[in-house]
């Protein structure tokens, strides 16, 4: 249904832009990876005002239209998990609980990690707090070539961020300890609480949504969770979290993403058996040695592959580009075509914009990347980065 | 009469077998895909022959007779190249510096821990010696060490001792770059103070008739070295500004550099071409950079900016690094960017060679170089290759079918 809608739509701006009246490009490229479809080798893309019109072999060019050459066109890049524009400090340590907090609010268009972003072809990101709280606020969606913050967000309240990384239990204390050691005077200060707390916290919002006890707030906005209505992305660093997060969503009713995605070679089949994704980031497969007391297994990717289990690529900060990320994916058994969908089609699925981004094709929003050869091969760069149907690099973007 | 026979042909064998061990020596032969024997050279299907751990001649299969007795090593289906060569490293070490500012007589031969992961993850990358030196947080930090990643004691790894002794023009201590510098001057005139006093001593003794004493005490030996240009000052510059200074420094004091980067010291490279030295790059050599006015990110590409400037550059790594692991990974970021593949392999082998003064021993394939080998399962700057074995000194000491740990990293799949 919604894709003969589409269709519809499609036909409808590419007939207007044979009128001449709309904004329109074309892309011609050695090979087109729609993701979505086949590989279309030689392939051509049609731009009206900023959506994908057609996509094609061969389609007839109207005049005046703005040409982008390039060897290949692959979805504009996809980061599920992003630090970009939102200046450190990341989490709001006064209290465990700020589902509230929303990294919408600290965004800044104008950082210069956002311009690299989008210099990387990253067109669109997840930014959210950190994993020091254990539900720690609001993630949002952006676009990396807005030119203010309002132009940049795509959704601001996109998923709600928690964390079950003991990183969330280091440095906090009990009002009750003198003299005090530490600023940070607050629960959990074990890892049996972050659990409790998580657990609970998820059964009070919905205790509350029911009528069943005082709405506040911040129950009001975990409630949403269980109730379907917005994702929950939890943060984990060890099998051992790993196993407490499917303890506690299955009792709680929900389904979380996985970030981070340290050892999930270790929880593989339950984590199959729930059908939940994983946002990998790259100290989870990237770096040997880098991650003292948990397993670093490079063949993640390929792993979760194998075994269908749907999975993004994500930065998450460590200044592996994407072209890098999907590099080191396939140097260790990924194939390329499954490398180029967890950067693209898989990540947008699991922020629930899968309709209109991650692929190439009629009537989705035009985040277009041109690579100068195949992707992740040696030498492969980044040449141009369309944005919302606009060349966005090299030039600067909105700004 | 039968068993004794047999008994004798068999004695006869061993005895012409012994006799030709001691006539001919032992001779290995590699058929390659191709050997890359140089930074711009490479030679389809190239062979090589190795007698006693050193390469004896390299050249196109029509080219080269492979001798009747060599042990042939067919890796037809692998790239070969140089064993790459780290210029710089203070990885390795049980701890990276010494607690006091100033301690030029210490050397890492003393700190070196063969089981660090370092060596591990540097063999498995196609290290086939690398310098280790003190960090960066002393002023005279100590004398380096050559060694291989490949041996159980720093003995067995050894290939050279005191190589380069480390200066360092970052500020420690709780001083400014003012009082760093000043202190830096301060020693290196002190010794020069002593090293003459010393001498004189030495020239009135031998005229009074008195016993001389011929050698520095062992405490200044160092940094009599240092002074004498017989040991090679590594510079650590953490901004232009330093190295600018370090510049300077080396002028005033007649030194044999060779300037280790920061990311920031880039902007000095008009200066340091102009004085001639050689640099080693930070592993971050390719970066996103704002400027400060105008706020437009570039992407600077530190390797391409002193290969324009015509500076010999030699590229580093960091083990820990998710993005700059390896050096092939730091190789291939700059050649994606812009550096040319001549001077990206350079890097990582010639080039360093010549800062270790091993520029004719090491990195490249070559009759009287070591046979340091690195067998390659595609084109060094490739993502997916693999280092499939590693030759050192004629022996191999790494294989990649044998590496557990490697096997546990791609656990599941199917390489």
């Amino acid at each position: 249904m919604t894709r003969r809608a589409a269709m519809c739509a499609a036909v409808l701006v590419a007939a207007a832009a044979r009128c001449g009246a709309a904004e329109t490009a074309v892309v011609k490229a050695g090979a087109v990876h729609t993701v979505k479809g086949d590989v279309l080798a030689p392939g051509m893309i049609l731009i009206v005002d900023g959506r994908i019109a057609e996509v094609g072999k061969e389609i007839p060019e109207p005049e005046g239209a703005a040409v982008y050459k390039a060897e290949v066109a692959v979805p504009g890049f996809i980061d599920a998990a992003s630090v970009i524009g939102v200046a450190p400090p990341r989490d709001e340590e006064s209290c465990e609980t700020t589902p509230r907090v929303r990294a919408a609010d600290a965004f800044d268009a104008a950082a210069p990690d956002v311009a690299a972003a989008r210099m990387q072809g990253i067109t669109l990101a997840r930014i959210g707090p950190g994993n020091r709280n254990v539900f720690g606020g609001m993630c949002a969606l952006v676009t990396t070539y807005g030119a203010t913050a309002r132009d940049s967000i795509v959704r601001d309240e996109a998923a709600l961020k928690a964390s079950l990384d003991p990183e969330a239990v280091r440095g906090n204390r009990s009002w009750d300890l003198t003299p005090p050691r530490s600023p940070f005077f607050r629960r959990p200060t074990t890892r049996m609480a972050l659990v409790q707390m998580f657990t609970e916290t998820l059964e009070r919002a919905k205790e509350a949504r029911a009528g069943l006890r005082p709405a506040t707030l911040d129950l009001e906005a975990i409630g949403r969770v269980p109730a379907g209505e917005l994702p929950l992305h939890v943060y984990t660093r060890t099998a051992f979290d790993l196993r407490a997060l499917l303890d506690a969503s299955a009792r709680a009713g929900v389904a979380p993403v996985i970030e981070g995605g340290i050892e999930v070679h270790r929880e593989l089949g339950g984590i199959k058996a729930r059908g939940l994704a994983v946002i990998l980031t790259p100290e989870a497969f990237g770096a040997v040695g880098a991650l003292s007391g948990a397993q670093v297994r490079a063949s993640l990717p390929a792993l979760l592959a194998d075994s269908e289990v749907p999975f993004a690529l994500a930065t998450a900060g460590f200044g592996l580009e994407p072209l890098d990320l999907g590099a080191l994916a396939v140097r260790h058994g990924l194939a390329p075509d499954r490398a180029l969908r967890a950067l693209t089609l898989a990540p947008a699925r699991i922020l629930g914009i899968d309709g209109e981004r991650g692929s190439i094709t009629a009537g989705a929003v035009a985040d277009i990347v041109l690579l100068s050869g195949a992707p992740f091969a040696a030498g492969t760069r980044v040449v141009q980065v369309i944005g919302n149907g606009k060349l966005v690099f090299p030039k600067g973007g909105g700004r | 009469m039968r068993r004794i026979s047999v008994y004798a042909a068999l004695w006869c064998g061993v005895c012409a077998a012994a006799a030709h061990g001691a006539a001919a020596r032992h001779v290995t032969a590699v058929k390659t895909k191709a050997a890359i024997v140089a930074a711009d050279a490479e030679i389809p299907q190239g062979v090589i022959l190795i007698e006693e751990g050193v390469i004896t001649a390299v050249d196109a299969p029509g080219r080269l007779q492979i001798p009747w007795n060599a042990e042939v090593i067919d890796a037809s289906d692998k790239i070969v190249m140089p064993g790459l060569v780290v210029a710089h490293t203070s990885e390795g070490l049980e701890r990276q510096n010494e607690s006091m500012p100033d301690v030029p007589w210490i050397s890492t031969f003393d700190a070196i821990d063969p089981f660090q992961p370092y060596f591990r993850r540097a063999l498995r990358d196609g290290v086939a010696a690398a310098l280790v030196l003190p960090g960066n947080a002393t002023r005279f930090g100590g004398t380096g060490t050559i060694v291989k990643p490949a041996g159980a004691t720093v003995d067995e790894m050894l290939i050279q001792r005191r190589v380069g002794l480390k200066v360092s023009l970052a500020p420690a201590g709780g001083l400014n770059r003012m009082g760093h510098m000043q202190k830096l001057r301060e020693f290196l005139r002190a010794e020069q103070k002593f090293l003459a006093d010393f001498q004189t001593a030495k020239k009135e003794a031998a005229q009074a008739g008195r016993p001389v004493q011929e050698e520095v005490p062992l405490e200044h030996k160092d940094m009599e070295d240092l002074l004498a240009g017989r040991l090679t000052a590594f510079v650590y510059c953490q901004s232009a500004g330093d190295a600018v200074r370090a510049l300077e420094l080396v002028d005033e004091f007649k030194l044999k550099a060779v300037l280790v980067l920061g990311t920031d010291a880039w902007r000095a490279a008009g200066a340091i071409a102009k004085a001639k030295l050689p640099v080693i790059l930070p592993p971050d050599a390719v970066f996103f950079d704002e400027d400060p006015e105008t706020g437009e990110v570039v992407r600077r590409n530190l390797p391409a900016i002193f290969a324009q400037a015509r500076v010999p550059f030699a590229l580093q790594c960091h083990s820990r690094s998710i993005n700059a692991g390896s050096l092939w990974q730091v190789a291939a970021e700059a050649v994606r960017h812009g550096l040319g593949r001549k001077e990206a392999l350079a890097a990582i082998t010639a080039t360093p060679a010549q800062l270790l003064g091993l520029g004719q021993k090491l990195g490249q394939i070559k009759p009287g170089f070591r046979a340091n080998l690195l067998f390659l399962t595609g084109d060094p700057l490739d993502p997916r290759t693999w280092v499939d074995r590693v030759m050192i000194d004629g022996a191999f000491v790494y294989e990649r079918a044998q590496d557990k740990y490697l096997q546990e990293l791609i656990e599941g799949t199917k390489q």
